[in-house]
């Protein structure tokens, strides 16, 4: 690392000092330029490589030599966590210029440019201070990239567990506040039951009851009691914390599922629930309850909308379509509720915004995941007095229906 | 006096089916009379105050409530007894039909006896209501055939005047007196002054 003392390559001084000053001035500028383009081109780099660290390092590494006062000579490599990176012309021995490079201040690796043959002394060995200023601000520059690398992909996995947490702790949210609602309707085929079976036993013990009124009323109570393993069943399917799948689904079979745990809710806030549901669809690749659980969401919401509606407004409409050439499945939820205030806007999907006492505002946040998820997405639209339509999409992909076809 | 003769009919008024339909069975074989309504607007519309009975009724309902059932027929002076049907949770409306007049409630599911008994109470209740009613527009209707000369006497009478002093007051001779007071006594149906005293005291209270 030591400079050598001569200067061969160093330009005959003119005689005029004007002039000299003038030279000196323009190469000064030269490797200034040669300094900024590479820390451009380190930008576009990063840019490109689209989240890949090997990628922004195997690049660096062949940026570094140009950018020296002397390319000719010059060769570097990058070390980052005891993986090596070296320029295609990189050679041992000679003098080095280096920088540690320091993720979440630790020391993971280094920078170094390297002059493989002897040249002028200059600051620091054959190397300028202005050489050192920039192999330290790649240095750090690449430190950050590695920490942000690092952290995304930390970022990802913990959203991705995140999501699964919430869409789990959403979907149980939306049943508590169904909870007292489906008690209810599940203590109703329990009351059946249980009034079935003492009035059996009173017909048996005051000997009136024939064995063809004993026997009918045993077909009400197994009725009754598939009634409530219904509702329960249905209930249990929601709540279950599971891993996302697809799988192919028929839209409006999900939909016509849940309208009966859907429409408990509606009727015990006197509201209307109508299915308009499209003659026929294309199967989609999906996770149904996923699904189910968005657009149980939204006629939740819409129910809740409606709360200060008069009688002949209180109506939900749950629609399915087909959009576009085989497209897409669009799903619309719509209330004649008091409608949504302009300026509340998309903040709607944002993790906890809400509107309702209470409410944990992390409903709409978690369906629109689940519909972009699918590849699709959930959009509302809204005036003031006369309700508001939520909608979302889901793709139909073609390769839904083949494999499906190639099971079989 | 006279009863009216109708058998008393135990109102079943819940939106769920099975629960009408059950409860109704359970009803017939303990040889009660029921009739069943899916809401509270079905009742109302055929609702006749002349029939004796009780109403079973759901606090919970959609549409009209339980409660506001309980508050429409309160508004029409109907005294039907209600028991009602409250789930886990309704304790709070429960309480406050309670306080609202209700005979009584219980929890669905319900043990048989546990509800049959509170619907006899309610009948029982609801006939004692209607005797009552009876009696009053009875002794009315008696007060009505006596003549007005009788009606000032029977008024002395529970005043607690002596014959002297209704003679006087009326200016008539306590011989006629005594005429018109055995008459109303004949006409109101009362062995002694003191039962003349407590029927007509009892239809005015």
């Amino acid at each position: 690392m030591t400079g050598p003392s001569s200067d061969p390559e160093r330009p005959v001084a003119p005689r005029d000092p004007a002039e000299a000053a003038l030279r000196r001035l323009a190469h000064q500028l030269e490797e200034r330029v040669k300094a900024l383009d590479c820390l451009f081109g380190l930008s576009d780099i990063v840019e490109r490589a689209r989240g890949s660290i090997d990628a922004v390092l195997s690049e660096t590494v062949e940026l570094l030599p140009p950018s020296w006062e002397y390319p000719e000579v010059a060769c570097a490599r990058v070390v980052l966590d005891g993986r090596e990176f070296r320029s295609s012309n990189f050679r041992d021995g000679g003098w080095t210029q280096q920088a540690d490079i320091v993720v979440h201040g630790r020391t993971a690796g280094l920078v170094e440019v390297r002059y493989v043959e002897q040249r002028p002394r200059r600051d620091e060995g054959p190397f300028r201070a202005e050489e050192r200023r920039l192999i330290n601000a790649i240095a750090s520059r690449l430190g950050r990239v590695a920490e942000g690398l690092l952290a995304e992909r930390l970022l990802r996995d913990k959203e991705r567990e995140l999501r699964e947490r919430m869409t789990h702790l959403s979907r149980v949210g939306t049943m508590g506040e169904m909870a007292s609602n489906i008690a209810h309707e599940v203590n109703q085929p329990l009351t059946a039951i249980s009034a079935y079976a003492q009035a059996a036993r009173r017909l048996i013990d005051a000997g009136v009851g024939d064995q063809a009124e004993i026997a009918a009323i045993l077909t009400r109570i197994s009725q009754e009691a598939l009634r409530a393993g219904d509702i329960i069943n249905r209930l249990q399917d929601l709540v279950r914390r599971r891993q996302s799948k697809r799988e192919p689904c028929d839209v409006n079979a999900l939909i016509r599922d849940i309208e009966h745990l859907a429409s408990v809710d509606c009727r015990l806030h006197d509201v209307r629930l109508r299915l308009r549901l499209a003659p026929s669809l294309p199967v989609v690749l999906a996770d149904g309850v996923q699904l189910q659980q968005v657009a149980l969401n939204l006629i939740r919401n819409a129910v809740d909308a409606m709360e200060a509606a008069g009688p002949e407004d209180r109506e939900v409409v749950v629609q399915t379509a087909l959009q576009g050439a085989a497209g897409e499945i669009e799903v619309s939820v719509s209330d004649r509720g008091c409608g949504i205030a302009e300026r509340v806007g998309d903040q709607l999907f944002e993790p906890f915004f809400t509107t309702k006492p209470g409410g944990l505002g992390m409903g709409l946040s978690i369906s629109r995941s689940i519909v972009q998820a699918h590849g699709g997405s959930l959009w509302h639209s809204s005036h003031p007095d006369r309700g508001t339509t939520f909608a979302f999409t889901i793709p139909v992909r073609d390769d839904g229906d083949d494999s499906d076809d190639t099971e079989r | 006096m006279t009863t009216r003769n109708a058998d008393p009919t135990v109102f079943i008024v819940d939106d769920d089916a099975a629960v009408r339909d059950s409860l109704g069975l359970l009803l017939r074989s303990v040889g009660m009379v029921s009739e069943a309504y899916a809401s509270a607007d079905a009742f109302l519309a055929s609702f006749d105050p002349a029939r004796p009975g009780c109403l079973v009724l759901d606090v919970r309902m959609p549409g009209t409530s339980g409660l506001e059932l309980q508050a429409r027929l309160h508004e029409r002076g109907a005294a039907l007894p209600i028991v009602f049907l409250t789930a886990h949770g309704d304790i709070e409306m429960a309480v406050r039909a309670v306080k609202a007049g209700a005979a009584d409630f219980v929890q669905k599911p319900f043990r048989d006896q546990d509800l049959l008994d509170k619907l006899q109470a309610a009948l029982a209740q609801d006939a004692e209501l209607r005797r009552q009613r009876a009696d009053v527009e009875e002794i009315g209707s008696r007060i009505a055939s006596l003549t007005p000369r009788e009606r000032q006497l029977l008024e002395l009478v529970v005043a607690g005047r002596a014959n002297k002093e209704i003679a006087q007051d009326l200016g008539i001779s306590q011989r006629t007196v005594e005429i018109h007071r055995a008459h109303v006594m004949r006409k109101m149906g009362a062995d002694s002054v003191t039962d003349l005293v407590r029927l007509v005291m009892g239809s005015r209270s």
